[in-house]
Order: structure tokens, then sequence, then C-alpha cells
């Protein structure tokens, strides 16, 4: 499978969650620490809700590095890495809209070929998600490292050689 | 494995896919009849009534929105004109075009959502759209286009696709200029041949021999489309006003649902939604909506829940219509608000979501102040008349295997496009053949 067409240099990095929810906010929370990096080239974005809107923002950009909290049982605040150009998301249909989530718009786009030619995925372990709850301590303490990974990631070099550092829960 | 439902046994279905919410059906089968249907809702109640008692007049289109990210601009619409009744004030002229071209909006988001990524696969035999989408690719790029323009409209009108933030009681925060209206012509032009080819589309799927004869509920207008307003007109002829919706609905509790139960007096259950609405008013419809409403073979009225999609594609071709009508005569006014002055008393506005038709009723203090509120969302008002089409549907398919029986009743379901998060908020299916 090919990328989108006519991509571009400029890298994009999207955080997914929702900061009303406490740990699910950490995806956009790493995107705001990427942001504030100014790194050139690069575009970030957050989604808080319907994930389809992913397709259009990713179309041309490349590579795409989505941010987003995951629920695996390991600690809160560690950190889970997958290729989507090699790897599936689990695909859930909790508290998602209409049961559409980022794992679903990722084969989606998969399906319809309309994946960036890099698409990486860092996942930061939540712990607490209460109503209106801030980030936790745990969490809070994991991104800086996943910005710096995130940061590393935009390097295309980096993406290109990069294996999996974990298979794909579930 | 399969097995067919012969002797005492219970169908279920496990958390229901693509609904919003949570929630489970369970069918009884025994002796070769079904004896009891119970839709489950255990989402748990998110008591929004009670956070509104407290708060001032100007923040119920901000927090009702939070009900719900498919239809936000819905629960924003039924609060203002709730408390705009209150207050003695009626928004007309371009604000309430401007309401109508945001709730236009909502509607070929919510329509294109449900009916390409949600509902299509149904018919199609996909376990969902990512499984459609590599045999039918331009379906779903067409469905996510739509999708696209409804969220654009949203966004420059609502301030943003999911939750607006411009919407206050009296009006707007800001109105859009002419110019930035116009940026919708040719989007909304695309869209409509989209929802054009929509209506081709979803009229060719094979739909199951089934009706239904509950009471159809809807809002009807003298001279449009009822979406941003209306009266209470039903299919046998009742008609009343929303101050008097709470003497012809009776909610009620049923101990399997978080979510009360409607009831219309003197009927029974009844069902709003596309369904209704078309059936009470495809008279004004546009001619474009209506020659595609013909063309797809439906008539003056719509039975067939399964049909329901179509109904649904006619209406994103009526949306596109009248935004694109509204966005070429907009003249923006010289204020972006009506003033709202609190008085106390008690209003009620409804308006038709997406999925059906939404009241609300506010009592407020003197000073502004919200001392009770009560919301009736479109989903629970058809909690009673989902269970009765399961009742039947099933019955004439006993001899089905129980998988398949499964996925026709989860198909069924979906008819309604039914939002637990919102009804309180759904879904596994059981089907018990003790």
């Amino acid at each position: 499978m090919t990328g989108s067409a006519g991509a571009t240099d400029v890298a994009l990095v999207v955080g997914v969650g929702n900061p009303d929810r406490g740990d699910d906010g950490v995806g956009r929370a790493v995107a705001a620490l990427v942001r504030g990096r100014a790194l050139p080239g690069v575009e970030v974005a957050e989604v808080r809700a319907d994930p389809t809107v992913l397709l259009d923002l990713w179309e041309d950009r490349h590579p795409v590095v989505l941010v987003d909290a995951v629920c695996s049982g390991a600690s809160a605040g560690a950190l889970v890495e997958l290729d989507l150009r090699r790897h599936r998301l689990p695909r859930t249909a909790i508290a998602s809209t209409h049961g559409f989530g980022v794992a679903e718009v990722v084969e989606l786009g998969r399906a319809l070929g309309r994946l960036p030619a890099a698409l990486v995925f860092v996942g930061v372990e939540l712990g607490d998600v209460g109503l209106g709850a801030p980030i936790s301590a745990q969490v809070l303490a994991g991104m800086t490292e996943a910005a710096n990974r995130v940061a590393a990631l935009l390097r295309p070099a980096t993406i290109r050689s990069s294996p999996p550092r974990c298979s794909p829960p579930g | 494995m399969t097995h067919k439902l012969t002797g005492d046994q219970l169908l279920t279905t496990d958390p229901l896919a693509r609904v919003e919410g949570e929630g489970a059906m369970t069918v009884r089968v025994r002796g070769g009849s079904v004896t009891d249907v119970e839709l489950r809702i255990f989402e748990p109640p998110r008591f929004f009534e009670a956070f509104l008692r407290g708060r001032a007049y100007t923040e119920p289109p901000d927090i009702t929105a939070r009900i719900c990210g498919i239809c936000p601009v819905a629960y924003q619409m039924s609060s203002c004109l709730a408390i705009e009744q209150v207050c003695g004030v009626r928004v007309d002229g371009p604000l309430r075009d401007l309401r109508r071209l945001l709730y236009c909006g909502e509607w070929i988001e919510s329509h294109a959502l449900h009916i390409y990524l949600l509902h299509a696969p149904d018919f199609l035999g996909f376990d969902g759209v990512v499984d459609m989408a590599p045999h039918a690719p331009e379906a779903v790029e067409r469905g996510l286009r739509l999708k696209r323009v409804g969220n654009e409209v949203m966004t420059l009108v609502g301030g943003r696709s999911i939750h607006p933030v411009n919407v206050k009681v009296g009006g707007f925060y800001r109105v859009p200029t002419r110019a930035e209206l116009r940026t919708l012509r040719e989007p909304l032009l695309h869209a409509r041949e989209d929802a054009l080819e929509t209506v081709r589309w979803v009229s060719g799927f094979d739909f199951p021999d089934f009706e239904q004869h509950q009471e159809y509920l809807a809002l009807r207008s003298p001279d449009s489309y009822a979406i941003e307003g209306g009266s209470f007109v039903s299919s046998s002829g009742i008609a009343f006003e929303s101050a008097d919706f709470d003497l012809h609905v009776r909610e009620e509790h049923v101990a399997r649902s978080n979510a009360l139960h409607a009831r219309l007096h003197g009927v029974g259950s009844y069902v709003v939604g596309p369904m209704a609405r078309y059936t009470i008013n495809h008279d004004v419809l546009s001619p474009l909506a209506l020659e595609a409403a013909a063309a797809a073979g439906l008539g003056a009225t719509c039975r067939n829940p399964f049909r329901s999609i179509i109904v649904r594609a006619v209406e994103l071709v009526y949306a596109c219509d009248e935004a694109l009508r509204i966005v070429a005569g907009w003249e923006p006014p010289s204020q972006p608000a009506v003033e709202v002055t609190p008085r106390a008393g008690v209003g009620t506005g409804a308006t038709e979501a997406p999925r059906g038709v939404i009241w609300h009723r506010y009592r407020l203090a003197g000073d502004g102040t919200i001392r009770d509120a009560r919301i009736v969302p479109p989903t629970s008002q058809n909690q009673a008349s989902i269970e009765e089409d399961m009742r039947s549907f099933v019955q004439d398919r006993l001899d089905l295997p129980t998988d398949e029986l499964t996925r026709q009743c989860e198909q069924a379901i979906r008819n309604y496009d039914p939002c637990i998060s919102c009804a309180t908020h759904f879904l596994h299916l059981h089907v018990e053949r003790a």
C-alpha cells in the first residue's frame, strides 16, 4: 500500500483525548509540549472527539505521529509505540462517538489507501480518568519522555528504521 | 455454531456496536413465541437536569450541548427556545435563519455518519464500515465528504463542529459576514450532489419486509420542513404546542432502563425521528428532495423502519438545499443577538434533532436562576417502540439461526440511530430461549 499522494515534508503530531477526563487528556497534553518546542516543519493538532477528522488532517503530511492514552494494564505513564503501517491498534467500541474510535479510523484509512507513508502511534498508559480530574502525577511524570520520543520520531530516518517497541495489545 | 429458536430460549446482543452509549437487548422465547423483549439501558444517569438547577438562564446552551457530541445543536436550540419563551423573546428573521443553517450542518454531519459509517454496512453484509470500505470505497469517500461539509457548516456558524461555542440565548455571540457564509456555497453544492447520489445508492438496498404501526410524532411548521421549531403533530392527527407536551406525553420509569420511557396519552408508544418527520411533513420538502424521494420509491408515508436509511438520505438532500438557500440570502443583522432579560416563569422549547424531537422545559426565578429543568431526548421516547418492533420482528423470524437473527435484530435497532448517551444514556443483545 502506498501513502497519501503528494505527501510533503511537513510532519504532523496529533494529540487525541478528552482533557475533562483526567489522564485521557494526556495525548493532547503531550502534543502541546511538542508544540511548545516549535520544531521546524512540524505541525501540531489536537483532536478531542470525532476522530474521522484524522483522515483529512494527515493528508499530505509525513511523517505523522498520533499520541493517545492507552489502557493495557501497564503502569500509569508507561509508553507504548506502534508503527501503524505495520501493526493494527486493537478496535474497541468503548466511549467513542457511535462506536467509532481512533483504531477504526486508522483501519478505515488503511482500507481506503489514505494512511500517511509513515504513521506511528505513541500511547501513554493512563491511570485516573475521573470526570474533571487533572492528569495524574504518574502520567505527568511520563509526559516529557513521551514528548522526547515524539520529537525523535519526527526525524524520518527514525521512523523508517524503528522497529515496533512492543506488540499490539490484545 | 448456530442454533434455531425453537424451544424456550434467550437471544442476547452483547454490547451493541455502532450505537452511542451502553445498553443491551434481551428477547425471551418460550414455546415458539416471543414472550418478553427488554431494552435495558444501564449506562448510568448523567444528572444534567440536576446540574442545571441553580445555574444562570444564560448557561443551558453551553451545558446541555455537552450531553451529546453528535447532536449538540439540538440541545442548544431547544434550551434557547425554552428560555426565550420564559423571557417573552422571539428570535426571528436572519438570526432564526442562522440557527436553521447551523442545525442543517448538524443534520448533514449526523445523517452522513449514520448512513455511511454505521447503517449501510448492515444492508451490504459487512461487520462495519472498515470491512465495507475496500468493497465500496467510492461510497465511503462520499460519506466522509458529506460529513466534512456538515462539520464545515457547524464550524463556521457555531465556532467548532463538536459542542459549538457561538450559540447564546437570544442568538449568537458573533454572526458571519456575507463573504464568510459564501465560502460554504461550493462545498454545499457538491454535498447536495453527493446527497442525491446517496438517495440513489441506499434506495437500491434490499429491505426486510416489515412494517411498524406505532403513532408517529414530529414537529410541523406551516411553510417549511420543521427543524428549529414548530408545533407537535401526530400521524393520527393529535396536535399540541410545545407548552402542552407534558399534558400529552407521560414519562415513566421501568426497572430495566436508566432512561425514562415516554408514552403518548391515549395512544401509548410512539416513534420520533426521520420516519415520523417524513410522514408528517413530506409535503413541505423542497422540490429537489421531493423528487429524490419519489425516485427512490417513497410515497406519502414510510412504515418500514429499515427504509429509514432512505428517508435520512432524502433529509440530507433537504438539509443541503436549505443550507444553500440560507447562504444565498444571508444579510447579517445589526446585532448578533436579541437582548434577553430574565423574568420568573416556565418555558418550553422543542426542535428536531437528527434522531427525533427533543423537548426542554425550564422554570426560572425572577433573577434568571434556573429552579427546575426537564429534558426529553429522542431515544428515550423511542425505547418502547424499539421493543415493540423487536417483538414482532423476532416473532416472524424464529426459524433463523441465532447468529443471523441477532445480526438482524442489531440492524433493526440501528434503524432508530439510537443515542443512549442522550437517553441517559446503550447496547448488548440477548435472545433468551429458556
